[in-house]
């Protein structure tokens, strides 16, 4: 697959989005997304959507507890995407690196 | 405790992405936020329709307004009700400004009581200083000429230091 990336590897054009893209973004990073993956990949595109940001990891908990599960903590998250869950659903969503990311 | 964020007018650029941050990062620790925008605050706003809705998903406590409603759910209130709100568990309040000029200084009076310290820094000559004596309604002021590091160096700064340590309801003026 060949898609334009930026500097920080995340996808230059979100018009360019598919899921078979963060499908295989995801399994370089040996991740297999499942439903719950996805989950969490939506929630946090429609945050972006409605504020223009990636969402800090308190408030996105906090969201995802009231809208998905109340059940859901960081170490789910981090289950889910170890090496750093807002910058990884970020990336698969095909939206640029959180600002507050280093 | 509710945090009384104000939103206040003459805010360049910076002071607009910094507030926001310091909101985002408050609502992230689970701390409530209240805003109250002051007049003219909103003449030159630099937050995007989507910041000001990202404050409400994020959970802002309320938001009030002064003269202009923002983009977002607020309620109209005047400066009596705001004195109240602010003077809730005491009768003084400790106001901190960073001085910039006259204009930014009246603006923040109407939130000013009889009772009130004032603590000021920054850099202000001899006119400054004579206007700030005449607006301000009692003797109570602090004054440290140091526009950068008020709460550093010298014994002048230090005893500052502690008169803002002994009170517990400080307002800043930024």
């Amino acid at each position: 697959m060949q898609f334009k990336l930026d500097q920080h590897g995340h996808l230059s054009d979100i018009k360019d989005w598919h899921k078979s893209w963060a499908r295989h973004m995801a399994l370089q990073d040996d991740i297999v997304l499942t439903d719950d993956h996805w989950q969490i990949i939506e929630a946090v595109k429609k945050i972006y959507q409605l504020t223009d940001d990636t969402p800090p990891m308190r408030l996105l908990i906090k969201l995802l507890r009231k809208e998905i599960n109340p059940e859901i903590d960081s170490r789910l998250l981090y289950q889910l995407f170890p090496d750093n869950p807002i910058r990884q659903a970020s990336k698969y969503a095909g939206l640029p690196k959180p600002k507050h990311c280093m | 405790m509710s945090y009384y964020q104000f939103i206040a007018p003459g805010w360049s650029e910076v002071q607009w992405k910094s507030h926001y941050l310091l909101i985002i990062s408050r609502l992230n620790f689970d701390l409530p936020v209240r805003l109250i925008i002051m007049p003219n605050a909103l003449n030159d706003t630099q937050w995007t329709k989507k910041q000001w809705n990202a404050l409400v998903l994020y959970g802002l406590e309320s938001c009030q307004y002064l003269d202009q409603q923002p983009p977002i759910l607020a309620k109209s209130i005047d400066w009596e009700t705001v004195n109240k709100q602010l003077r809730q568990n005491t009768h003084q309040l400790n106001h901190i400004c960073h001085w910039q000029n006259k204009q930014h200084f009246k603006a923040w009076l109407p939130v000013v009581k009889d009772q009130d310290q004032l603590f000021i820094y920054g850099a202000m000559n001899h006119n400054d200083l004579t206007y700030i004596f005449s607006q301000w309604p009692n003797d109570d002021i602090h004054i440290v000429f140091n526009k950068l590091h008020p709460h550093m160096a010298n014994d002048t700064q230090r005893h500052w230091q502690q008169l803002l340590q002994q009170r517990n309801i400080p307002l800043s003026w930024n």
